[in-house]
């Protein structure tokens, strides 16, 4: 019973930096998650257009049928967003927590160019370990 | 709160209480269409539980497909609904409100109730002209 299905994160002027897939169907191609990043970039960009109050930073969840998607977007414009299960609490900590990993193990990187897609081996690493004890944590409550 | 129907053309808007309005209303209302079907189309995309969709495009018909019954931002919450004729109900609400899935259900069917009576008082006005 994986709670959270898969995980993007956008560069700045909406290109998909990074994707990784921890739910067992729905496993997307690079094209499609290509296109479907950019698509939330604008959509994104389109919600904080549309605010009736001042001050909107765009959409920070969106509730579908069958799943859940949490958005966080950083002071410099990058985009975390995952895609869970719907009702799964505390998203927006583990999208705190993957901000603090991507911050070490990829911006702290003296051969990672920014806005590139990662390839780091440690955040993987990290991330993978993230997930796994957030996972845990859901289950043995 | 917005109600479009199934070619987009905006049938009623009201507002409660908006402080800003960034827009002029020909471009609100288009945007406010066009971001739930774009939205649509991407959780259509993006599901998990059914086979492959084909394309980002259009996937049309009302009950295809998984659809997203709401948002919200930090100033925010839409709810949507979309009815089986294609008529799309937007609600534009503080951010803490609840799930407004009933709501949008009631003001469907008031919508439903009062158009069909018009309808059939305009039959029935015919009819009685024949």
């Amino acid at each position: 019973m994986a709670a959270v299905y898969s995980l993007f994160i956008i560069n700045k002027s909406g290109g998909l930096i990074f994707y990784k897939d921890y739910g067992s169907s729905g496993r997307m191609d690079t094209n499609d998650s290509l296109r479907v990043a950019s698509l939330w970039h604008s959509m994104h960009a389109i919600s904080q257009q549309l605010s009736p109050t001042v001050g909107c930073s765009g959409i920070e969840l969106l509730e579908a049928d069958t799943f859940d998607l949490h958005c966080f977007q950083s002071l410099t414009g990058t985009k975390f967003f995952v895609v869970s299960e719907p009702g799964t609490q505390h998203m927006e900590a583990l999208l705190k927590v993957i901000y603090e990993l991507y911050t070490d193990y990829v911006l702290k990187n003296p051969f990672y160019e920014m806005e590139m897609p990662i390839r780091c081996e440690l955040f993987d690493l990290n991330l993978s370990q993230a997930v796994q004890k957030d996972r845990v944590a859901l289950l043995g409550r | 709160m917005y109600l479009f129907d199934r070619n987009g053309v905006c049938l009623f808007y009201r507002e409660w209480n908006r402080p800003l309005r960034t827009l002029n209303p020909q471009l609100d209302h288009k945007l406010m269409l066009g971001l739930p079907f774009s939205l649509k189309s991407l959780t259509a995309k993006m599901d998990l539980t059914s086979s492959d969709k084909g394309n980002l495009g259009v996937p049309r018909l009302p009950g295809q497909g998984c659809s997203f019954h709401g948002f919200h931002t930090n100033t925010y919450k839409l709810s949507f609904m979309e009815g089986p004729s294609g008529i799309k109900i937007i609600l534009v609400t503080h951010p803490w409100t609840g799930d407004l899935r009933e709501a949008l259900k009631h003001i469907y069917s008031l919508y439903v109730d009062m158009w069909l009576k018009t309808l059939c008082d305009l039959f029935n006005t015919i009819l009685a002209n024949m």
